[in-house]
């Protein structure tokens, strides 16, 4: 897995272009001749230096005169008159304004075109299908697309059910764990009031036992003191003292009281927080160990629905892969179907080739004279290098053709030869031989036997 | 004794053919694949991601444009490395899945089919087998593809990285050196062809053309005579039978880079 080449593929994908094969897609794309299977005979390898062949077969020369043609535009693009005067200078400004606006309007009106050819073409083909198989016209996708687009549908139901499901637990299991973690922390916050109170409690009656034995410590000096008070024949001055020593015993008992219950407070409270923080605790504990079991059983809910949805879309997909290969057979072992869209597709791409290639004079037209007005205009000769590039590419086109017909002659070539000397494989490009045989010689000389008329093209080659 | 002589004898004759002609005995040539790359672009779903990729393009090209209006070069250059960034994001989004898918298939393709090594249908000529259509059909089929257990045997095709070859400094210095020369050439061609007549103009392209050529002959070509033979050798000491280059290569093959690099050091 990990040695195939994943740049290479990403790049031949990339590379494609707008351009392929009409015939190759959709339906038809699907009911191709399999052409699997060994078709060299020999058990070697060889291989041919493609270049060296083409350099030696006859239309060699005529394929270099186009590459000299595609080098002299492309050089000639380059260079330009250059406008010198502000006449000159406003002009070529106003030519490429209206070039480019040309250009734009041109490559629209292509685009809509070739979108409204293919999608009479894709409404052509879809009628054809639909008729041969009996069904109801699945649109301009097609039959492949109609069975595709059920299938996304029955999937998409499937997924939205099980995630409705899944959601529809989540909520109920979220409910008891709330309802749950509710009379947990009811349960959790009595006790502790219970423990609070029950130690309030304890405080409180021990406070009160200290007030009464220091009370009964005093009492024998109090009473006296009292006594003594209660004589009326006093003098002033004792009752001033003694009445001082009763009020000192009094206020000495009320500090060691007050001190007695500020100590309790700061018991009580230290009590109090520690309480707290193991109710909060066990509150804590109980509530990870609900979430731990709630997560598990979502988990598990989950894995099933996903199990069951993969079971569903096994069997739904080889239901839709048997349908898919069910129309495929009918229209592949259906000749009188393979020759409408094949002739579908013929006249369609007859009516764009011309279509197109009026729109193409026509913009030609429209440039040539717009450079011909400006040069009028700023009295110089301007250049038009979007005209050249384009003239540059329809002689690369050419010379591609020409080259693929000149491979496709070298092809049988080297089939004829690695037939003759057993060779079972035969590369075009190498890197470097090892045991492999090389043809190049060989091919090279059958290639200069050739005839030099130039080789007829493959339609959509 | 005399058995025992003779049975040596067979031996050494064994041997002997063996180091003669080893590649004939080994050859396996039954193991090679190719695939239509492009048949496998072609399909829907590559086609569909293509569009969609293509008009997230024109999309942030808007886009691009109307941020970078009234910018300074300095932040025109930031700007378009973030939209640059932001594309070749959406680019794995898009693309990502489907590779992986079409490596997949194409991996358990050749594994079904006891294929040690697939290359791109460019580069075969004749002869090998084309499992085009079972991958495009594995790619399209429905669910999940099942990636192989095994990874393909050792195979008589080998590849080479071309991109590390090019990259020694002193392959690397050539072509930099030829580029330059190329450039100059060109720059001269354009100036010998303005205001000639079209008569006069095939004697100048082909003078172009012999200059480019020599100075192709001078420049790159030893260095690719000598890679090339570097290519071989490792490809003979290794009982291959070639080695292509890893550009062309989808799967499997025996990877010859680091050899051949410590050949050319």
């Amino acid at each position: 897995m990990n040695r195939i080449g994943p740049a290479l593929l990403c790049a031949a994908l990339f590379a494609l272009t707008a351009c392929a094969s009409k015939s190759e897609q959709g339906v038809r794309g699907l009911l191709g001749v399999n052409t699997s299977g060994l078709s060299g005979g020999g058990t070697a390898a060889g291989y041919v230096d493609i270049d060296k062949v083409i350099a030696a077969h006859p239309l060699h020369a005529e394929l270099q005169s186009l590459q000299d043609q595609i080098t002299e535009l492309n050089a000639s693009t380059v260079v330009g008159p250059k406008p010198v005067t502000p006449v000159q200078v406003q002009a070529q400004a106003d030519l490429q304004r209206q070039l480019a606006d040309a250009e734009a309007a041109y490559t629209k009106d292509l685009a809509d075109r070739q979108a409204a050819f293919r999608d009479e073409e894709a409404r052509a083909d879809s009628d054809i299908t639909a008729k041969a198989l009996g069904i109801p016209n699945a649109g301009p996708g097609g039959i492949m697309s109609g069975m595709q687009a059920d299938f996304s549908r029955q999937l998409t139901a499937m997924q939205n059910d099980a995630r409705a499901t899944l959601a529809a637990y989540r909520t109920s299991l979220y409910a008891q764990d709330a309802e749950h973690l509710s009379h947990v922390r009811q349960l959790i916050g009595a006790d502790a009031q219970a423990k609070i109170r029950s130690e309030e409690s304890q405080l409180s009656s021990a406070e009160t036992a200290y007030q009464i034995q220091i009370a009964r410590q005093d009492q024998d000096q109090r009473l006296n003191l009292t006594a003594k008070l209660d004589n009326l024949s006093l003098s002033p001055a004792d009752r001033q003292n003694y009445s001082a020593q009763l009020q000192a015993l009094e206020s000495r008992e009320a500090t060691l009281a007050a001190a007695k219950k500020s100590a309790d407070a700061s018991t009580l409270a230290a009590f109090e927080k520690s309480v707290q923080a193991q109710a909060e605790l066990r509150f804590n504990t109980e509530r990870k160990a609900t979430e731990n079991d709630t997560n598990a059983k979502l988990a598990a809910r989950q894995a099933d629905l996903e199990s069951t949805i993969r079971d569903q879309a096994q069997k739904l997909g080889g239901q839709f892969q048997s349908q898919l290969n069910a129309a495929n057979a009918k229209l592949g072992n259906n000749p009188q179907v393979q020759a409408q869209l094949a002739d579908e597709h013929t006249k369609i791409m007859a009516r764009y080739q011309a279509d197109a290639t009026a729109a193409l004079n026509s913009y030609q037209s429209t440039r040539k004279a717009l450079v011909a007005k400006y040069s009028d205009v700023a009295h110089m000769q301007f250049q038009d290098n979007v005209a050249l590039a384009m003239q540059a590419q329809s002689l690369a086109q050419a010379r591609q053709q020409l080259y693929d017909g000149m491979v496709r002659q070298i092809q049988t070539l080297v089939a004829d030869v690695a037939h003759r000397d057993g060779i079972g494989v035969v590369f075009s490009s190498i890197a470097g031989a090892g045991s492999a045989v090389d043809l190049t010689d060989q091919v090279a000389k059958e290639a200069a036997g050739l005839p030099s008329a130039t080789p007829t093209p493959v339609p959509g080659g | 004794m005399t058995h025992l002589r003779y049975v040596c004898a067979a031996g050494i004759a064994a041997a002997v053919a063996l180091f003669v002609a080893p590649q004939a005995l080994a050859t396996d040539i039954s193991d090679v694949g190719f695939v239509d790359q492009s048949a496998i672009g072609d399909l829907p779903q590559f086609q569909a991601a293509r569009q969609q990729f293509t008009q997230y393009q024109a999309s942030v090209t808007a886009q691009y444009q109307a941020a970078i209006r009234g910018k300074n070069p300095a932040d025109q250059q930031a700007i378009s490395a973030q939209f640059q960034q932001k594309v070749v994001a959406e680019q794995h989004q898009i693309f990502d899945n489907l590779f992986a898918r079409a490596q997949t298939a194409i991996a358990e393709v050749s594994a079904n089919k006891s294929l040690n090594v697939v290359v791109d249908k460019s580069i075969v000529i004749y002869g090998g087998m084309d499992i085009t259509k079972d991958v495009t059909d594995a790619i399209s089929q429905p669910g999940p593809i099942v990636p192989p257990v095994n990874s393909p045997s050792p195979s008589e095709i080998g590849f080479v990285d071309q991109q590390q070859i090019d990259a020694l400094p002193k392959l690397k210095a050539a072509n930099d050196t030829f580029m330059q020369d190329r450039q100059q050439l060109q720059a001269q061609l354009t100036q010998a062809l303005a205001g000639k007549t079209d008569a006069e103009k095939p004697a100048i392209i082909q003078t172009f053309n012999q200059k480019l050529n020599d100075d192709q002959k001078k420049v790159i070509q030893p260095l690719v005579d000598q890679t090339t033979k570097a290519i071989s050798d490792v490809a003979k000491k290794k009982g291959l039978l070639l080695v292509v280059d890893q550009a062309s290569r989808i799967y499997g093959g025996t990877d010859v880079t680091a050899d051949v690099v410590k050949a050319l050091q």
